[in-house]
C-alpha cells in the first residue's frame, strides 16, 4: 500500500475484495456482517445487481454532462423520484456528490434566501455541540465535534452552538419530561443574544449520527425549534445525511416530529454508496423567493445532477420501494433496540439509543453515576476490535461525545435489509466482546 | 435505464419543475447519449462537447464501453467499502498508477470525489503538517484573483472569482490575493521581457507583508482554468514562485483539477514548468466524468512528518477511497496511457490554438491562449483598447447559445477584466478528438462569433 494514503497511520488494513447483501469479503475469503452499512450508507446490501445493472446501462448511454449546459433523463428523474418521499411542501431537489456539499450547499442557501429578501445581514448559521454536518470549512464550521475542529480553528466561521437534546446527560441536569424541554428553548436564548439579525438558519441531525449514535429528541423538541425559527424568521435545515431515505424507518427522520423544515440534506442512503450523491430538498417557501428573485443559484459543483450517480440514486429509491425496506429498517430497528436493551445487564453498558436503523450503546464506568470511562482504557476501540475478530463490524462512535473529550460509544446501522438472524449474529458478538473488554479492563 | 410508467410519463412530459437548475431562467434541452466527443440531445440533436461535459471534465470521451464494463464488474463486486476498517485493491492499485506519474518525490496519494474536496483536503494538508512541526501560527492562504479553487467555503475562500463570491461576504474565511500571470492584461501595466516578473515578486512581498510565521501556503493553478480562460503563466513564473515559496518556508500547492492527467499535453500542468510542488489537488480528468473522484498527491516531506508525529489526517469525506470510484480511475488513466492519449492533447491542443488563432480576423477576439487542449479566447468590444463589452450585454452568454444553436458546447466565463467586466470562453474538448474534429469546432466557432457580431448594436461596434 505504499502510494495509498489512508486515514489511521499506525493501522495494518485489511484488503476488502468482495460483498455480497449485508456481507463483506477480505482478500483472505474471511466473512464479515457489515452491521455499520459502510458508514451508514449502504441500505439495500452490497453487490446488488438491479443497481449494477442501471449504472451500467446509463455509463454507456452519457455518464456526465455539466449541469450548466444541459439537463439530462436521470438528474429529472431522481428529482422527481425524490419529491415523492419529501414532505409536503418541499418539491425541489438540487443534486450533488456528498454529504459536505449539501450541508455548505443549504448554507449558502439560507444566507441568499435572506439577501434576496432583503435581510443581508442574516448569514450565521446556529447548530448544537455533539453533531456533525461535514468536513469542509464551511460545514465543519457547523459542526460541533471538538476533536475534527482543534486543528483547524483559524479557518472556522464564529457560529453560535446550542445544548444537544442527550436525555441520557441532560446539559442542563434535568429529567424529561419534567425539564419544560430547556435544550430547544436553548435555542431562543441563543438567537436573542446574538441577535436574529444576524442568523441565517439553524441546522439540526433530527436523530444524532457518529457524534452520539442513535440519540432522538423527545416528541416536543422539533415542534418547539419549528416555532422558534418561525417566530425569528430563521430557517430551519434537517440534515438527513444519515437518517434521510428511510434509515429511521420513516422516509425522512423529522416525519417522526411531524415537522416540516425549510430545508432537507441528504445523502448516503440515497445511492446505498454505489456512487457518490447527495441532495438539498428545498420547501416552496425558499424556492420560490430565490427562483422569483436573482433566479440564480451559484452553489453548484462540477458533479452537480451527474447522469450516472442519479441513474444509480434512482434504482436504488426503486429497489427500498419495491422491496418495501423502509418498513424493514422500521421492523428490524425495534428489534434490535430491544435486544441492545437487554445488554444493560451488564454494568458497562450506560445507554442504549436509537430510531430505526441508526442505534448506538455508550458505556460507562458506572451505571448509577454515569461516570465515564477514562479515555485512556480505550474501551470503544476494544469493543469494535472485539467484535471485528468476530466477524462483525460496527463503528466506534466519536469520542468526546460528553464534553468534546470524554464518552464512549459504538454506532450500529446496518443495511435495511438486515434479517432477524443478523440481528442475532450482531447482538451475541457484541455481548461476547462486552464480555471479553470487561475481563480485560478489570484485569489491567 | 428503464422508467417505470408513471415516471417515464413524468420525463416523457419533460416536467424539469423538480430540478433546481443553476440558471432558473434557461431552457435546457435534455441530453440523451454521448459517443466519444458528441452529445445528443433527446430531439436528436448532436453537439461537438467543446469544453468536456463543458468543464474541462471528460478526457476519454463519453459512452466508453470498457469503463461502463469495469464500472459494472466493480458495483457487482464492492462498491462501497468502510474506509475506517479496510483498504481495497482498486483502492491501493490506482494510488501507485498516480505515483507512477506524479512529479518527483510526490509517491503518496488521498482520494476524494471532487475538485472542491481536493482543494479543501490539500489545505488541511498542508495545515496539519505545520501544526505538527510546531509552526502552529500559520494558516493563511495566499491565493490569485481570478483563481478558482472550489465552491466549499474553504476554497472559495482562497479562489478569486468575484461573483461566486459575492453573495458569501461574511463567510469567507481571511486569505491574502496577488494578480495573476496574466500578460494580455497585466496588473503592473509592464510588458513581458521587460517585466521583471512583478507577477511572481508580488507573492513574496505578500508573504513579508503578512509574516511568513502566518503564511501556511500559495496556491494556483498552472494554467488558469474557470475565470480567465486558458491563461498559462510564462515559463519563468513557477521556477520563481518555487523560489520565493522555499525561501519563505511557505508551501505550494498546485490546483490541477483542470490540468492534471493529460489536458495540458504533459502529465500535470507543473510538468511544462519542471517544478514540483509540496502538494497537488486534482480531480476531472483522473474519472473523465464517469464518477465523481479526486486525488491529493503529497510530497514525501509531509507524509514524513504525519508518520512521524503519528498524525492521523483529520480531513477526508464517506465517499474517500471507494472502490467503484477507484476502479474508475484506474481504467481511465489505462486508456489514456495505452492509447497515448496525451500525446494526442498535445498535438490535438497545437492545433487548436493554431485555428483559434485564425479567429484573431474578428473585431471581438481580443486574445486567443492555451496549452495542450485547453484553450481559452478572450473577446473586446475594442482591439486596441482592449476594452470589454458591458456587463449587461452579457456578450459570454450570447456566444454560448449562438454556438450551442450551431451544434457546440463551450464553457463562457466573465469577470476576465476585474472580476466584473471581460468575457471569454474556455475550450476543452476530450483527448480522443481528431484533426478533422478540431477544425470543425473551429469552423462552428467562427460562424458563432460572426453571428454575435452581426447582432451588435451600432454603438458596441468597434
Amino acid at each position: 500500500m505504499g502510494a495509498q494514503v489512508v486515514r489511521d497511520f499506525q493501522k495494518k488494513y485489511p484488503v476488502m475484495v468482495r460483498g455480497k447483501g449485508v456481507y463483506l469479503y477480505d482478500q483472505a475469503g474471511r466473512e464479515y456482517l457489515d452491521a455499520v452499512g459502510g458508514i451508514s450508507v449502504v441500505c439495500i446490501g452490497h453487490g446488488v445487481p438491479e443497481v449494477v445493472d442501471a449504472m451500467r446501462q446509463q455509463a454507456e448511454k452519457v455518464a456526465f454532462v455539466h449541469g450548466g449546459s444541459f439537463a439530462n433523463e436521470a438528474a429529472i428523474a431522481l428529482c422527481e423520484e425524490l419529491a415523492t418521499w419529501s414532505p409536503a411542501g418541499m418539491p425541489h431537489v438540487l443534486l450533488l456528490s456528498g454529504g459536505s456539499e449539501a450541508t455548505e450547499t443549504a448554507m449558502k442557501l439560507a444566507h441568499q434566501y435572506h439577501l434576496e429578501r432583503g435581510k443581508e445581514g442574516k448569514y450565521r448559521i446556529i447548530s448544537r455541540w455533539i453533531s456533525y454536518h461535514g468536513n469542509t470549512i464551511g460545514a465543519l464550521s457547523m459542526s460541533g465535534r471538538t476533536a475534527w475542529r482543534r486543528e483547524f480553528m483559524p479557518y472556522l466561521q464564529n457560529f453560535p452552538k446550542i445544548q444537544p437534546p442527550y436525555c441520557y446527560r441532560c446539559p442542563y441536569g434535568k429529567t424529561y419530561p419534567g425539564c419544560g424541554i430547556a435544550c430547544a428553548d436553548d435555542l431562543e436564548r441563543t438567537i436573542t443574544l446574538e441577535g436574529a439579525e444576524s442568523i441565517a438558519a439553524f441546522i439540526a441531525e433530527p436523530v444524532i449520527g457518529t457524534s452520539a449514535a442513535g440519540v432522538t429528541p423527545p416528541p416536543e423538541y422539533y415542534p418547539r425549534i419549528r416555532e422558534i425559527c418561525d417566530k425569528h424568521d430563521i430557517l430551519f435545515i434537517a440534515d438527513e445525511v444519515i437518517t434521510g431515505v428511510g434509515r429511521t424507518g420513516k422516509k425522512f427522520a423529522i416525519e417522526h416530529w411531524n415537522v416540516i423544515p425549510d430545508m432537507i440534506t441528504t445523502a448516503k442512503a440515497l445511492s446505498s454508496g454505489y456512487a457518490p450523491l447527495a441532495a438539498v430538498i428545498l420547501h416552496d417557501k425558499v424556492f420560490n423567493v430565490i427562483a422569483k428573485g436573482s433566479g440564480h443559484m451559484t452553489q453548484g459543483f462540477t458533479y452537480s445532477g451527474h447522469p450516472l450517480c442519479s441513474a444509480v440514486g434512482l434504482a436504488v429509491l426503486k429497489y427500498i420501494k419495491e422491496h418495501k425496506l423502509v418498513e424493514n429498517a422500521a421492523r428490524i430497528g425495534k428489534l434490535l433496540l430491544d435486544r441492545l436493551g437487554e445488554l444493560k445487564r451488564y454494568p458497562i453498558v450506560g445507554d442504549v439509543r436509537g430510531t430505526g436503523l441508526i442505534l448506538g450503546v455508550e458505556f460507562v464506568a458506572d451505571q448509577a453515576s454515569k461516570r465515564p470511562l477514562p479515555p485512556e482504557a480505550g474501551v470503544t476501540r476494544r469493543i469494535v476490535s472485539a467484535m471485528y475478530d468476530q466477524g462483525v463490524m460496527v463503528v466506534p462512535g466519536m469520542g468526546g461525545m460528553i464534553d468534546g473529550v470524554a464518552g464512549d460509544h459504538i454506532q450500529i446501522s446496518p443495511p435495511y435489509v438486515f434479517s432477524e438472524a443478523n440481528v442475532d449474529q450482531l447482538v451475541k458478538a457484541l455481548e461476547n466482546a462486552i464480555q471479553i473488554v470487561m475481563r480485560d479492563v478489570t484485569r489491567s | 435505464m428503464e422508467l417505470d410508467g408513471t415516471m417515464k410519463q413524468a420525463v416523457v412530459g419533460w416536467d424539469l419543475s423538480r430540478v433546481v437548475f443553476r440558471d432558473l431562467e434557461r431552457d435546457y434541452p435534455v441530453v440523451e447519449r454521448g459517443e466519444g466527443i458528441y452529445l445528443y440531445d433527446t430531439k436528436g440533436r448532436k453537439y461537438i462537447d467543446g469544453s468536456g461535459g463543458s468543464s474541462v471534465v471528460t478526457s476519454i470521451g463519453h459512452g466508453n464501453k470498457r469503463v461502463a464494463g469495469a464500472m459494472a464488474e466493480q458495483a457487482g463486486t464492492i462498491a462501497f467499502s468502510p474506509a475506517h476498517c479496510f483498504a481495497n485493491k482498486p483502492h491501493i492499485e490506482l494510488c501507485n498508477m498516480i505515483a507512477a506519474i506524479a512529479p518527483p518525490g510526490m509517491q503518496h496519494s488521498f482520494l476524494l470525489s471532487g475538485g472542491s474536496e481536493a482543494t479543501e483536503n490539500a489545505m488541511k494538508f498542508a495545515r496539519q503538517y505545520e501544526y505538527e512541526r510546531n509552526n502552529r501560527g500559520k494558516f493563511t492562504i495566499i491565493g490569485r484573483w481570478q483563481g478558482f479553487h472550489g465552491n466549499t467555503f474553504g476554497s472559495m475562500t482562497a479562489s478569486g472569482i468575484t461573483y461566486r463570491r459575492r453573495y458569501y461576504g461574511p463567510m469567507m474565511g481571511h486569505a491574502v490575493k496577488i494578480p495573476p500571470c496574466y500578460c494580455y492584461r497585466c496588473d503592473f501595466g509592464l510588458t513581458y521581457g521587460q517585466c521583471n516578473l512583478e507577477c511572481a515578486r508580488a507573492l513574496r512581498k505578500a508573504i513579508r507583508q503578512e509574516g511568513s510565521e502566518n503564511v501556511l501556503a500559495f496556491i494556483a493553478e498552472p494554467v488558469v482554468g474557470a475565470a480567465l480562460g486558458a491563461v498559462p503563466a510564462v515559463p519563468e513564473y513557477f521556477p520563481l514562485i518555487r523560489d520565493i515559496c522555499d525561501e519563505q518556508d511557505v508551501l505550494f500547492i498546485a490546483d490541477e483539477v483542470m490540468t492534471g492527467f493529460g489536458r495540458t499535453g504533459a502529465n500535470f500542468g507543473v510538468d511544462h514548468w519542471r517544478v514540483v510542488p509540496d502538494i497537488i489537488a486534482t480531480a476531472k480528468g483522473i474519472s473523465g466524468g464517469y464518477t465523481p473522484l479526486a486525488a491529493v498527491i503529497l510530497r514525501d516531506k509531509i507524509m514524513d512528518v504525519l508518520r512521524e508525529k503519528h498524525s492521523n489526517f483529520r480531513g477526508g469525506h464517506t465517499y474517500c477511497a471507494n472502490p467503484l470510484s477507484a476502479r474508475v480511475g484506474i481504467e481511465v488513466l489505462s486508456i489514456i496511457h495505452e492509447q497515448k492519449l496525451i500525446d494526442n492533447s498535445r498535438r490535438m491542443g497545437e492545433r487548436l490554438l493554431g485555428g483559434l488563432r485564425t479567429l484573431l480576423e474578428h473585431p471581438t477576439v481580443g486574445d486567443v491562449r492555451g496549452k495542450g487542449l485547453m484553450a481559452g479566447v478572450e473577446f473586446v468590444r475594442n482591439k486596441q483598447t482592449k476594452a470589454p463589452f458591458p456587463v449587461e450585454y452579457k456578450f459570454g452568454k450570447r456566444l454560448f447559445e449562438e454556438a450551442f444553436a450551431r451544434g457546440l458546447v463551450v464553457f463562457a466565463g466573465s469577470g476576465t477584466v476585474d472580476g466584473v467586466e471581460g468575457d471569454h470562453i474556455l475550450l476543452a474538448p476530450p483527448f480522443i478528438i481528431n484533426e478533422t474534429q478540431v477544425d470543425d469546432l473551429v469552423r462552428i466557432l467562427s460562424e458563432a462569433i460572426g453571428a454575435v457580431e452581426r447582432g451588435l448594436p451600432s454603438d458596441l461596434r468597434g
